[in-house]
């Protein structure tokens, strides 16, 4: 192939800890407890999941049983927060927003 | 070493509070942050003291619930196992 010759930096990703270390400085999305679910800009991690993100979006899903209808409505709160550090025993995953296919 | 005098509790402590992100909410010592809580409910205040399990004690706190009813506080403890998130202020 032509690009062999390419000198690409390669990571090799070895534990789950590495994947998180691939979102530092990028948009993720993490899904935490109570319904909770927030988008930014990674800008720190630990090993307890404790995060530092930047212009970060918290969704807050609720879901009301109309009393009449009895069906289920689901709402949604968001706020945005310029800088946030969200402590880690909140955090069930930490995802890409977007698949980018590498 | 001054570090001594600081912790009274575990070896474990020590760690959490030099090798963990603690050290962002300790740098915030004397800032007047929010912080939410598990209950859903917040506190606003000035920052006094942070330890190795994220405790962190207020002054002149104002503690809010869902509800709307705000209560203030000069000195207010919360437990590092109820924060949620620690908003953190934008510095110019």
């Amino acid at each position: 192939m032509a690009d062999d010759t390419e000198n690409v930096a390669v990571m090799t990703v070895k534990e789950p800890w590495d994947l998180i270390r691939l979102s530092l400085d990028e948009r993720i999305y993490v899904k935490m407890r109570n319904e909770r679910e927030l988008r930014g800009k990674l800008h720190a991690y630990d090993q307890h999941l404790n995060m530092v993100l930047g212009d970060a979006e918290e969704t807050i899903t609720t879901v009301e049983i109309d009393e009449e209808t009895y069906e289920e409505v689901y709402r949604t709160t968001k706020r945005t927060i310029p800088m946030l550090f969200v402590r880690g025993d909140g955090v069930i995953l930490v995802s890409p927003p977007v698949r980018v296919s590498i | 070493m001054s570090d001594a005098a600081l912790f009274i509790g575990t070896p474990q402590e020590k760690f959490f509070y030099h090798n963990t992100l603690l050290c962002v909410v300790n740098s915030l010592q004397g800032k007047n942050v929010t912080v939410d809580l598990r209950n859903d409910t917040y506190v606003c205040g000035l920052i006094e003291l942070v330890d190795g399990f994220m405790n962190i004690s207020f002054k002149n706190a104002i503690y809010c619930d869902p509800q709307g009813n705000e209560f203030a506080f000069d000195n207010l403890f919360i437990h590092g196992r109820n924060i949620r998130y620690v908003h953190i202020p934008e510095n110019d």
